[in-house]
């Protein structure tokens, strides 16, 4: 049991010393490495253009299916396009908490 | 070694069911290394600090682990939340593509959300709809709703994510991935395009799973089978295959004229290569780290000790992820090789194989005898977390075992042939297809066979 020669005891005794100066720096770094930072990234990234995305495109946000990316899409063409993200809600289907829902993946450009 | 294992898993089981505050134990610790330091020289003294020392790192490690960034992604998310989330990272596993949807595992870096922005830590499982290939190290920002997991993903996953637009992936066309990682999966797809261009399906599926440990194509009906049975340790990557590869570099090494020491040590490389190629699961790493024990033994010409090189392995491991020694990979694993290092011996001795005659018999017997030492060790984990116990285990890996070595040797082969001579690598194919056809049905038998198993 544990039958450890002197220079083991001091390797293992090393070892575990660096285990605990190693634990003790991580725990600060966990501790003191948050927060929030000055830069963010553009409002526009990642969002779908509502006048250039086709059909394809549009089914791919949560919450719009195939009935309403053609709506869309027929709104667009009737309306030579969107003016801002507001005109949704004059499209059959999209109330209130639809367009608060799929409003976060869209922009209009 | 193992000693200092049995203390320091014995620590981690500790705190694992006790909550202790970090800095009290920190303490301790602190005092017990100090103090084995003062009584270095005394034997009985040293021997019961060492230990105490060992039982305290090991509860310090588990508690650490607990203790999250202020930046990890999991203090900003919650279980049900519609919240969207702009996440910076880059992808931290290989993808995978199943039914149209890519699954990856995605490294956290920035993130944004409610018009705010943070630095981030963190893994999350990341659901991508219709995208282009990609490939592990992509930096990407993604943008979509995230919320916590359950436990059912394992401790890595912090969060899942599902991106279900092309559109709100944005690739940042830079590669943040390990080159090494990187070099490893490149050359898994390239073994995994080999395998699957010359078998059928299921062929290709139970190989691969053989071969590289990618057990995501093997037909469920055929996994389930070899649980009943207790042979599906075979589609673990696991020391023989560590053990095939070792033996390929080397023959491919002596062959370019290369000395034994820098052949050990490309070896050694290449043995790196391959854990990573396979996952890193627990068993995978278990069987490189006693590799490379074995293969650095040879550089400085001393003998490597296997309950050493065992220990360690185990060692490195929980140091590494604490968490793991509840994990059954890392249980089945470890006490599957423990049965063969320590009980296998005895009941060699008991049983007096070493003098059965003639060889072909004594081989048989100590097959039979390897066995039943790793089904005895193993049934109580199998029954713990499967619910069932399989008598038929030993008899089945009497037959499946051999079935499965030749299936890996001729699997590594086929790849090996198909690079410098692809006519040939046809032949290896046939006989990989016929081998596997007659291990699926060979198990089916043994499942089928009365009381070949019980559910508890």
């Amino acid at each position: 049991m544990l039958n450890l020669t002197q220079e083991e005891k001091k390797v293992v005794l090393f070892l575990a010393g660096i285990a605990l100066l190693g634990m003790v720096v991580s725990f600060g770094l966990k501790q003191f490495g948050a927060g929030k930072t000055a830069a963010s990234f553009s409002e526009d990234l990642g969002k779908v253009d509502l006048n250039r995305a086709d059909k394809r495109v549009l089914l791919g946000i949560s919450g719009i299916g195939e009935k309403l990316a053609q709506r869309i899409i027929d709104y667009r063409d009737a309306a030579s396009g969107f003016n801002g993200l507001d005109d949704l809600k004059n499209i059959k289907g999209i109330n209130d908490s639809k367009f608060a829902k799929i409003k976060e993946y869209l922009i209009v450009k | 070694m193992i000693w200092i294992l049995f203390y320091l898993g014995c620590g981690i089981t500790f705190a694992h069911f006790f909550r202790i505050q970090f800095w009290l134990i920190y303490f301790c610790a602190f005092i017990l290394l100090i103090t084995c330091a003062v009584f270095v020289k005394k034997d009985l003294v040293s021997k019961i600090l060492f230990s105490c020392l060992s039982f305290v790192l090991g509860t310090l490690l588990l508690l650490n682990s607990y203790i999250l960034p202020k930046s990890h992604i999991s203090h900003f998310i919650f279980y049900k939340s519609d919240t969207v989330f702009t996440v910076k990272g880059f992808i931290n596993s290989q993808p995978q593509l199943k039914e149209g949807k890519f699954t990856f595992l995605f490294r956290t870096q920035e993130l944004e959300f409610n018009s705010a922005h943070y630095k981030s830590s963190g893994d999350i499982l990341v659901y991508l709809k219709e995208a282009k290939s990609l490939v592990y190290g992509e930096a990407f920002i993604l943008r979509g709703a995230i919320h916590k997991p359950f436990k059912l993903y394992g401790d890595r996953v912090s969060g899942i994510m599902r991106v279900n637009s092309p559109g709100c992936a944005v690739s940042l066309g830079k590669n943040y991935g390990h080159p090494i990682i990187r070099l490893s999966l490149f050359l898994k797809d390239k073994i995994e395009a080999i395998i699957y261009q010359r078998l059928s399906k299921l062929a290709a599926g139970v190989l691969d799973a053989m071969v590289l440990g990618e057990k995501s194509n093997i037909p469920s009906v055929v996994y389930d089978s070899m649980s009943k049975a207790g042979t599906v340790h075979i589609l673990v990557v696991s020391g023989f295959n560590v053990g095939v590869v070792a033996s390929i570099a080397v023959l491919l090494l002596k062959v370019l004229g290369i000395s034994r020491r820098v052949r050990c040590f490309l070896v050694i490389i290449c043995l790196i290569i391959y854990c990573f190629a396979t996952g890193a699961s627990s068993p995978v790493v278990r069987a490189t780290i006693m590799a490379v024990f074995f293969l650095a033994g040879i550089i400085i010409k001393r003998e490597a000790d296997i309950r050493n090189s065992l220990a360690l392995a185990a060692l490195f491991i929980l140091f590494l992820s604490p968490r793991d020694l509840f994990s059954i990979s890392f249980q089945l694993s470890f006490s599957c090789v423990a049965a063969i290092v320590f009980l296998y011996p005895k009941l060699q001795a008991f049983f007096r194989s070493e003098s059965i005659r003639p060889k072909i018999l004594k081989s048989i017997a100590q097959g039979c005898l390897v066995s039943l030492s790793t089904w005895l060790v193993t049934l109580w984990l199998v029954a713990y977390y499967f619910r069932f116990f399989s008598p038929v285990t030993v008899l089945a890996n009497i037959f499946i075992v051999p079935l499965a070595t030749l299936i890996t040797l001729c699997g590594f082969s086929l790849v090996v042939v198909a690079l410098v001579f692809p006519a040939g690598a046809n032949f290896f194919a046939s006989s990989i297809e016929l081998f596997v056809a007659l291990l699926i049905n060979l198990n089916n038998f043994f499942t089928r066979l009365p009381f070949a198993y019980l559910y508890l």
